[in-house]
């Protein structure tokens, strides 16, 4: 898969590096036991220090994420080997983001709630045949539900229904 | 052993111009060291002291453990140099350079010579003043890289390139980086360059160095806090501060640069000035410089 | 912007101060030696034509080195002023520096005339100086006609063939006009204005910044950023192995260190010439077509001159082998080495030249006029005498007849001081036998070999009565004897001459090494350089005036000089010492110069100390 980084961006180098391989995994474009591109080839395809990219490597190995296997190369991780800890603590933090700027809007926990759900939805994280939240048939604050996505691919989606990073 | 230390060195220049003041770096091997400054900060000095094209009038200079003034002809095979005004004989043709550096650096790669004119697309035949800037430049970096140096040390070389020639640059020294573990020491205006491939950061500011870290530590550690014009904090008050680098009035208000994360420079302030609610950020290296070198005035 | 402006902005009369001061040396030294020899022949007034060529020869340098083909800057072009403004004030500059550098050199002349006590008479010389001007005017309007779209001409054969029919048409009219009357000057004048003003009308409107051809317009016609962004590349891409050249590494740093401004490559091979040159005339080797050329001395400090003027240009590439791999000695030895090599060749071929020619070191003169008959034994100056006081020895042959020696102050001022005399001559008519014996007493000073005075008389002179009053055969059997024999060895010339050459010119150039240093300007190292090329100046031609005050005389020098290098040979111990004393104070002042090259700090931008730029940009 194709990494993309901006030198200028607010977060250093090897944080974006970790960001967009944390969200493939998590977008399931890289599934567990695929094996990811050599630190050496890493650097070369993006143009940034090969210590930047181990940097990288090596926290998302911490963080459980991947594992490196000597002479064989890098591979992601199974899910059972993620650390829940770490991941309950961005868990934590993106909570704490996402309810401080729905309490900002006026939007109520319970339309938060419902909100998570059509994401999953979206996402095609929700197991079939739950009928809560699978179609955008709750009251949602203003609107209809989000129209069928085009894809799995979270970025897939219409730029309205896109929440910016905070 | 490091591959560079620079101990306590003076320079100065004709006029009694100090150019460096009491300059300590030191580089080990495989590490990519970003040198930044203003035009006459001292970079270019510094990259001579290295080579040993100068002699430091304090301090001392240690190439591989050896002084470059002494062990000229032995340090120097170890290192390949491009400058931005380091320009090759105009009137010679390209292949015939590239044949004075082949017999001169015993660790020649030719493989990797004739991959690398391959990928720059040089005619050998040509002669040096009828190629372009970027062609010239392209031609010391092969000089420079063939013979796997264990240390690079790139003066400007993307001065006057064009952004592709720039980018092509680029990868030939994270190519040989990965393939050789050279040290680089490379100074540039372009900070998208450094913060690409450097590792750390040197920042030179009159002759002085002004920050010497970790690149990804600079970037997560720094913040810029933005305060009101209003008069209820002054300048010197901020730069008293611990950990204040600078500060730069302008018409909207106060830009003061921490070495501290965005929270703690928010705590800091909301202790000591008592303004709680002033917007601290991260910032890129470029905003840096510019708050750093126009708030040391 | 007026005429007058532009005329003065012009960098022909911007560079006028150092150009007049060039062209006073050039003439001087012309001067000087012309003016020794006149002044030994006789002291008669020469003809004015005689004065030409020195004349000429500094417009001629002015004209081919000289800013003539630069018309105006790059930057006026972009000034309101058209293009025939430009050609016309630089043509007006051009001419008047010419006229004024000519001037200068004839005051040179005047100068040295009324030194010497020659009566050159300014007027003719007026005169001629007029000629030459307007023979000048028409060459430069004529050089001028060249390339009228270019703001600086090129160096292309075209320009050089203008430059050579040039500089031969002042030439001839110098010589041909000399004589005449002031008014011929004006048939050139007038030709130069009509040319001039037709001319001036094809001049285009605007000059051309991009000038192709020639060596100075190949840089010029260089794509830019923008042009022919294509041009350079190779449309394939090599094939595998042709980034071989084939050169070796020497061959190429030699190439780049050797190839520096003005004139790229042959800037050494000029150089390395004239040092040459000074080798053939300090090993004496044009003694058989000159005798006595009492200047050998003075070649002294022309040699060093010359030497240290191409360590200037030679620090020019320094900075492209700076960053390589290569031992500052044996650089330090790359850019000595031709120096070296230059100076040997000259003094060996000077040497070879002196044996094959066999000139004749003791020759017999007999000249009579008004009535007086003049003889004279001519020896090498090593051979006189230099007495403390005018009282000088009498000559007494062995059978009782004695006459004074022939002898002349050392000093003008001092007529009564020291004194240099002959004890082969005397003013004196002897008798035929004692011309004899002072002939034979010369050829064993300078041969060892002994002849009687009898065999002399019989073989070598016409007698007539007591006297001799000529020479046998024309000098024939003389000649002819002398050069069976082989001289007595004349010392360690070879050590004497280099030392006295090689160790000034190393102890120069550490001086000037010494200015490479991060902390010395840029100008302090150039006024470094131009002052010692000014003092080795003033020693070449310092004789001069030194000489008119009475305290040098030249020939009392020379002997001084040659009796000092004979007797440095008398024996193997002294001999033996002087070469080591020789070498001991080359190497020691090698080493020296060595030490200070090893600490240079080389600028990053390198100066050129020239004087003269052919306008190719860094090529």
């Amino acid at each position: 898969m194709q990494l993309f980084i901006a030198p200028g961006d607010e977060l250093p180098i090897y944080r974006q590096i970790m960001r967009q391989i944390t969200d493939a995994i998590a977008g399931g474009r890289l599934g567990p036991g695929e094996k990811l591109a050599s630190q050496r080839d890493l650097a070369e395809q993006l143009v940034v220090s090969p210590l930047t990219v181990k940097k990288a490597y090596d926290e998302l190995e911490r963080e459980g994420l991947i594992r490196t296997e000597r002479g064989r190369g890098t591979f992601v991780g199974e899910r059972a080997a993620v650390d829940p800890e770490r991941q309950r603590q961005h868990l934590r933090a993106g909570a704490r983001r996402l309810l401080s700027r729905a309490r900002l809007s006026g939007v109520s926990l319970a339309e938060v709630i419902a909100l998570l759900h059509e994401v999953e939805a979206e996402l095609g994280l929700a197991p079939a045949g739950d009928g809560l939240g699978s179609t955008g048939g709750l009251g949602s604050g203003g609107g209809d539900g989000p129209p069928a996505p085009l894809s799995d691919h979270p970025f897939d989606q219409p730029h309205d229904q896109e929440e910016p990073e905070s | 052993m490091n591959v560079v230390e620079l101990n306590n060195v003076d320079q100065m220049y004709a006029g009694g111009v100090l150019a460096l003041s009491d300059v300590n770096v030191s580089i080990e091997a495989g590490q990519v060291v970003g040198l930044v400054g203003e035009n006459g900060a001292g970079k270019t000095t510094l990259m001579r002291i290295a080579m040993g094209m100068l002699g430091p009038r304090r301090g001392t200079v240690r190439l591989f453990g050896l002084d470059p003034r002494r062990d000229a002809v032995g340090v120097k095979r170890r290192i390949g140099y491009v400058s931005e005004d380091q320009i090759l004989p105009p009137f010679l043709r390209v292949d015939r350079v590239i044949d004075l550096h082949r017999s001169l650096f015993p660790t020649w790669d030719d493989a990797l010579a004739r991959r690398l004119a391959e990928r720059f697309k040089i005619s050998p035949k040509a002669k040096i003043r009828t190629l372009s800037k970027g062609q010239a430049r392209q031609v010391a970096l092969l000089c420079a890289v063939a013979h796997r140096p264990e240390l690079l040390l790139l003066d400007e070389p993307a001065g006057g390139l064009d952004p592709a020639a720039r980018r092509e640059f680029l990868e030939t020294s994270i190519r040989l980086l990965n393939e050789a573990g050279t040290a680089i020491l490379f100074s540039s205006h372009y900070l998208t360059d450094v913060e690409r491939m450097a590792d750390r950061l040197v920042m030179l500011h009159d002759g002085r160095v002004l920050i010497d870290s970790d690149l990804d530590t600079l970037r997560e550690s720094y913040s810029l806090a933005l305060l009101p014009a209003n008069g209820t904090v002054s300048r010197d008050r901020l730069l008293a501060l611990g950990g204040c680098l600078g500060v730069r009035e302008r018409s909207e208000g106060l830009r003061a640069l921490f070495a501290l994360a965005p929270g703690e420079t928010s705590e800091l302030l909301a202790e000591t000035v008592g303004i709680g609610d002033a917007p601290c950020h991260r910032i890129g290296l470029e905003e840096m410089f510019i708050e750093l070198v126009g708030g040391q005035a | 912007m007026s005429y007058l402006r532009t005329l003065l902005r012009d960098d022909a009369i911007r560079r006028l101060p150092l150009w007049t001061v060039i062209t006073a040396l050039n003439t001087s030294v012309l001067i000087g030696s012309i003016a020794l020899g006149m002044a030994r022949a006789g002291g008669a007034s020469p003809p004015i034509s005689r004065f030409v060529f020195p004349l000429w020869l500094a417009v001629a340098i002015y004209l081919s080195f000289g800013p003539i083909r630069t018309r105006c800057r790059p930057l006026d072009l972009a000034l309101p002023l058209s293009a025939r403004h430009l050609w016309l004030a630089h043509a007006g500059a051009t001419v008047l520096a010419g006229t004024l550098l000519l001037t200068a050199s004839a005051a040179v002349v005047v100068a040295y005339g009324g030194v010497l006590g020659q009566p050159w008479t300014s007027a003719g010389l007026l005169a001629l100086v007029v000629q030459l001007v307007a023979a000048t005017a028409l060459a430069v309007v004529f050089l001028q006609g060249a390339r009228l779209e270019a703001w600086r001409v090129p160096v292309t054969a075209a320009w050089v063939l203008r430059l050579v029919v040039a500089l031969v048409a002042i030439l001839a009219w110098g010589l041909l006009a000399a004589d005449g009357p002031p008014a011929l000057a004006l048939v050139p004048a007038a030709l130069a204005g009509l040319l001039a003003l037709w001319i001036h009308r094809s001049v285009p409107q605007a000059f051309d910044l991009v000038v192709t051809g020639g060596r100075g317009a190949a840089a010029e016609a260089r794509p830019g950023p923008g042009l022919a962004a294509g041009a350079g590349w190779a449309a394939e891409s090599p094939a595998a192995g042709a980034l071989r050249s084939g050169h070796t590494r020497w061959s190429t740093l030699l190439a780049i260190l050797y190839n520096v401004p003005p004139w790229g490559p042959f800037t050494l091979v000029v150089l390395c010439v004239f040092v040459a040159l000074g080798g053939v005339l300090l090993s004496n080797g044009v003694a058989a077509w000159v005798p006595d050329v009492e200047m050998r001395l003075i070649f002294l400090p022309f040699t060093v001159y010359i030497m240290f003027s191409i360590i200037g240009p030679l620090t020019y590439r320094l900075q492209h082998v700076d960053p390589l791999p290569v031992s500052r000695r044996t650089l330090f030895m790359a850019l000595m080495a031709p120096l070296a090599l230059a100076l040997f060749v000259g003094y060996g071929a000077g040497w070879w030249a002196h044996t094959v020619a066999r000139p004749d070191l003791v020759q017999f003169h007999i000249a009579t006029s008004r009535g007086e008959t003049d003889r004279w034994v001519h020896v090498p100056p090593a051979y006189l005498e230099i007495a403390p006081t005018s009282d000088v020895p009498e000559l007494t042959a062995p059978w009782g007849e004695s006459h004074p020696a022939s002898s002349a102050p050392l000093s003008r001022r001092h007529p009564d001081g020291a004194t240099i005399y002959s004890p082969f001559n005397t003013p004196d008519e002897g008798s035929a036998r004692f011309e004899a014996w002072l002939l034979g007493r010369a050829i064993e000073a300078v041969y060892g070999h002994t002849v009687p005075p009898e065999q002399i008389v019989e073989r070598y002179f016409v007698v007539e009565g007591d006297r001799v009053v000529g020479i046998a055969g024309g000098g024939v059997p003389l000649r002819t004897d002398l050069q069976q024999l082989s001289p007595k060895p004349g010392g360690p010339d070879l050590a004497v001459v280099l030392a006295l050459t090689a160790v000034p010119f190393l102890l120069l150039t550490s001086l000037f090494f010494t200015t490479f240093r991060a902390r010395v300007g840029d100008r302090a190292r150039k006024v470094t350089f131009w002052s010692v090329l000014a003092v080795a100046m003033v020693a070449m031609i310092g004789h001069i005036p030194l000489m008119e005050l009475g305290i040098l005389d030249l020939l009392g020098s020379r002997i001084l000089f040659e009796k000092l290098v004979l007797a440095l040979g008398r024996t193997p111990e002294v001999l033996a010492v002087t070469w080591t004393l020789a070498a001991a104070s080359i190497v020691a002042a090698y080493l020296l110069a060595q030490r200070q090259f090893l600490r240079v700090e080389l600028p990053s931008k390198p100066s050129k100390f020239t004087l003269v730029d052919w306008g190719a940009p860094n090529a």
